[in-house]
């Protein structure tokens, strides 16, 4: 278990001085109201466990479990708790005394297994006719056969990376390099290099995210190098308390990001490791903390490379804005944007997605009314405490519906899909798309 | 254990609308943000959905003997909502409708669950102001604040809760519902319940329904930063502003060690190496509030400040006072356990109160840092400490009792703004003598006479002695 163990969680619970300054911000209170459901009690719940007074009922597990990781907490908390770790050490302490139930074991097996995804994957695109009903919405999405009402697009059966093999995206022809695991895209007279890291939801559910994010950045001439099925981040596992697995994890995704910058490859020490995922962002930043010596170090180096694509688009040459082009349709395309939790909370990107938005000729950007409320999908916890996430759900969708906005954008694939079902739900159809990809359409507009 | 569980039963009936928990997870109701009380889980959890369902809870739990804790958001720093396992604790944060802004009237109807800030966001977005900002604002209840008898940073110019409170409905300790006061600005019927009810701390009844005062927003503002070598200096910038015949809405004042926690959280640009700043807010009148600003600049540079700062944006204003509202919880950073006081003292006496609390921290070992509202003579001395450390505890209770014996002596009260609680009742009897206690128990019998509510809070234990 490494650095971390029992004696650092008593001292992580320590800094917390019971102020309750989290119930201003966080969205499971505003929904429940109890103090349970705050970071406060929980961590109060969670002391008590660590020290004996209270034994890991059912109810009590339940309680620690309603928290979507959104680290809105951790953000603003004054005392510098770090609510993100103490939930999942929390967690690994939890699955020690009582184990996971089936379902949770299910999902980290597949996620923690490169292997199992695909598999998964494969069969999702078999028979997905079982698990979804139709006819699909507005939006294209399916509703998955459960009584929790939720919708997601259809399961293309096979990961993005592995179809991408001596494609062509604008004009440039991917290579595959065995030995690294990789694809690379050299647009003629690149002017600089980034490593690309999809995530498990675009490399199987939204393909198309992680095209538009290639598109763009070719376009921006920029080369880029991708992982062939580059396996899971380790968040889902990291906050379901699997820490030591997440450094598994961790040592794995490591090996690959050495090897693709080892020696011999063409791969720069320097180039950024670029996200369209920010909750893949935060795990590659959590390495650090779950290893020791030079693994520590090489994490270290690692999680100073990670940039969100917004910002290194917003960074860049803007030479390629010039190729933004007016939407065709004749009525003004109003854009709203959503702030994700790990993107807006974790890492403080708010302003680069807006500006990159205001970019595009012709678009018009309304601001929505708290535009970093969190969207209520927090990973795995919409599957699990499906009431919860829906009120916060459809709390968010009205904010967007307010707005009048036709498009609403967000910097995240997990907030992607929530956003779009819960304008499902609203009845309301809005297009829901991740920057890149209203980026990619814009440019796409010049094409045509 | 049955009989808990036929309680719960009942509650539950009695509740068709709110909610009840017991078992486990009550636990998280034990405590505030008063540390080293050690409360307990309590006997239940009721959040009312309705103010029927309050007095029926009230009524059934001063039936059968149980304690009634009524609690808003538990940032309580007086350990005014610490339980104890045969009471039950009242939520009344699902209480949370604002029923009336009154334009014509000034005033704002509101049940107790409302959050102070949103109540301010509502009637600032037409042109008023409710004044009370106590520095947990952001999440604290208005029922809680009239509870307290809060205060906040612009007590200097607008006074406190206190002085908004118009109206209010409440259920007594035997669970029946009594209304006093409304939207008449004059009411000289009967006697002064409001203000008796203002800081009874839910000993008195449980408040249901909450009528303020409000004011037009003031047009424009100032902020002024005004840095100083030493808390001496600074304190003489704030008795010479007070001097020249300027009142500003707030007048703060933060010691190094408090300036080096805010700022390590907010990096709002504060200045590290300075001995002390005092944080000034003049508004009114566009051009009253040029030349108080001007005169405020003119009073801190007189007694030497090393930089005087005027904030002209809004954005770098709201920073600042926003920082300055995270300073309990950021001293947190430095240790994990927080003594936050606030013996208060004549707003002449400062200085020395601001050198006897030096010596205290000397005496005992202890950091202490010092910030608050200097100006009405408020400052929170706060004793930095760890919890788990025994002695240093001892160490830390014994320089709290130094603070209050220094404030008494400097004619001063033993809180401010936070209340008695659990956390000062031991000192009660030193402030107000044996005549003063035996007036303050009849009131609560005349109110609460099975003592159900919030029990043990406040009065000194019957062994103190003082009763008739």
């Amino acid at each position: 278990m490494s650095e971390i163990g029992p004696r650092s969680l008593l001292d992580e619970l320590a800094r917390c001085m019971r102020c309750g300054f989290c119930q201003a911000v966080c969205p499971i209170y505003r929904e429940e109201g109890t103090e349970f459901s705050v970071a406060r009690g929980k961590l109060i719940l969670i002391e008590a466990l660590a020290d004996g007074r209270l034994a890991p009922t059912p109810e009590v597990e339940k309680a620690i479990g309603l928290c979507l990781v959104c680290k809105s907490c951790k953000a603003s908390c004054p005392s510098g708790v770090r609510t993100d770790l103490i939930m999942a050490m929390a967690r690994e302490m939890l699955n020690q005394s009582r184990g996971r139930g089936l379902a949770k074991t299910a999902i980290l097996k597949v996620a923690g297994d490169r292997r199992a995804a695909a598999g998964l994957a494969g069969l999702g695109g078999l028979f997905w006719r079982v698990a979804f009903a139709g006819p699909p919405t507005a939006g294209g999405l399916w509703r998955l056969r459960l009584p929790t009402g939720h919708y997601y697009p259809r399961p293309s059966g096979r990961s993005l990376t592995s179809g991408l093999r001596r494609r062509e995206r604008r004009g440039v022809i991917g290579t595959a390099d065995r030995r690294t695991n990789s694809l690379s895209f050299t647009p003629t007279g690149a002017q600089g290099e980034v490593l690309l890291w999809l995530g498990c939801l675009v490399n199987y559910m939204l393909p198309s995210l992680g095209l538009a994010a290639i598109d763009v950045l070719l376009a921006a001439k920029i080369r880029v190098v991708v992982g062939i099925d580059e396996g899971c981040c380790g968040m889902p596992r990291y906050v379901n308390g699997e820490i030591s697995g997440t450094a598994q994890t961790a040592r794995r995704n490591l090996d690959w990001l050495a090897r693709v910058r080892g020696q011999g490859s063409q791969v720069a020490s320097g180039s950024p490791l670029l996200f369209v995922c920010p909750s893949c962002a935060e795990a590659w930043k959590t390495y650090p903390e779950l290893l020791q010596g030079r693994e520590k170090e090489a994490a270290k180096t690692a999680a100073a490379a990670v940039v969100d694509v917004s910002t290194f688009l917003c960074r860049g040459a803007g030479d390629w804005r010039r190729l933004l082009r007016e939407p065709p349709s004749s009525s003004p395309l109003t854009v709203t944007y959503h702030d994700p939790c790990h993107l807006a909370q974790a890492q403080g990107v708010r302003q680069d997605p807006r500006t990159l938005i205001a970019a595009i000729p012709g678009a018009r950007f309304q601001e929505m009314s708290e535009p970093a409320g969190c969207c209520g999908s927090g990973g795995t916890f919409a599957l699990f405490n499906a009431a919860t996430a829906r009120k916060i759900g459809q709390r968010k969708a009205k904010a967007i519906i307010a707005t009048g906005a036709g498009l609403v954008a967000t910097g995240c694939p997990a907030c992607r899909l929530q956003l779009a079902q819960e304008l499902v739900v609203a009845g309301h159809f809005v297009s829901v798309r991740h920057t890149v990809e209203v980026l990619a359409q814009a440019l796409g507009w010049g094409d045509r | 254990m049955d009989k808990g569980r036929q309680v719960v039963a009942e509650l539950r009936r009695l509740c068709p609308w709110g909610q009840v928990f017991s078992g486990d997870l009550t636990l998280v109701y034990a405590e505030d943000a008063t540390p080293g009380l050690g409360g307990e889980a309590p006997l239940a959890v009721v959040r009312p959905g309705t103010r029927e369902e309050v007095a029926a809870v009230v009524g059934f739990c001063a039936e059968g003997g149980f304690g009634v804790i009524p609690r808003g958001a538990g940032t309580s720093l007086s350990g005014g909502v610490v339980a104890r396992k045969d009471a039950v604790v009242l939520a009344l944060n699902g209480l949370s409708r604002v029923i009336e802004v009154d334009e014509a009237n000034l005033t704002a109807t509101a049940e107790p669950g409302v959050v102070t800030a949103q109540l301010h966001k509502m009637v600032e977005e037409r042109g008023l102001f409710y004044p009370p900002d106590p520095g947990s604002m952001a999440v604290s209840t208005l029922g809680g604040n009239v509870a307290e008898g809060a205060g906040g940073l612009r007590g200097l110019k607008y006074g406190v809760t206190r002085d908004y409170i118009m109206g209010l409905e409440m259920v007594t300790g035997e669970g029946r519902v009594a209304r006093f006061g409304g939207k008449t600005v004059k009411n000289v019927s009967g006697y002064d319940f409001l203000r008796l009810m203002v800081g009874s701390e839910g000993t008195l009844g449980v408040i249901t329904e909450i009528t303020v005062r409000l004011l037009p927003l003031p047009e424009a503002r100032r902020a002024v930063l005004a840095v100083f070598e030493t808390i001496d200096s600074a304190a003489a910038a704030v008795a010479g502003i007070v001097a020249d015949k300027v009142v500003p809405a707030t007048l703060e004042l933060l010691d190094n060690l408090t300036i080096r926690a805010v700022e390590a959280y907010s990096a709002c640009g504060l200045p590290t190496e300075a001995g002390a700043v005092v944080l000034i807010e003049v508004d009114g009148a566009p051009e009253s509030v040029a030349r108080e600003g001007e005169r405020v600049v003119r009073a801190c540079r007189a007694v030497g400040a090393s930089d005087v700062r005027v904030a002209t944006e809004s954005g770098e204003r709201d920073k600042i006072w926003a920082a300055r509202r995270t300073a309990v919880s950021a001293l947190a950073r430095v240790r994990p356990t927080i003594f936050l006081e606030d013996a208060t003292v004549p707003r002449s006496r400062i200085p020395e109160m601001v050198r006897a609390v030096e010596r205290i921290a000397k005496k005992h070992d202890l950091p202490i840092g010092t910030f608050g509202h200097a100006g009405d003579g408020n400052l929170h001395p706060t004793i930095l400490t760890d919890r788990r450390d025994p002695e240093e505890m001892k160490r830390a209770e014994a320089a709290v009792a130094d603070i209050f014996a220094a404030a008494l002596g400097l004619g001063g009260t033993l809180t401010g703004e936070h209340g008695i609680g659990l956390a000062k009742r031991p000192f009660m009897m030193a402030q107000f003598g044996p005549v003063g206690i035996d007036l303050l128990r009849r009131v609560k019998t005349a109110l609460d006479p099975r003592g159900v509510l919030n029990p043990g809070k406040v009065l000194p234990p019957a062994s103190e002695g003082g009763s008739r």
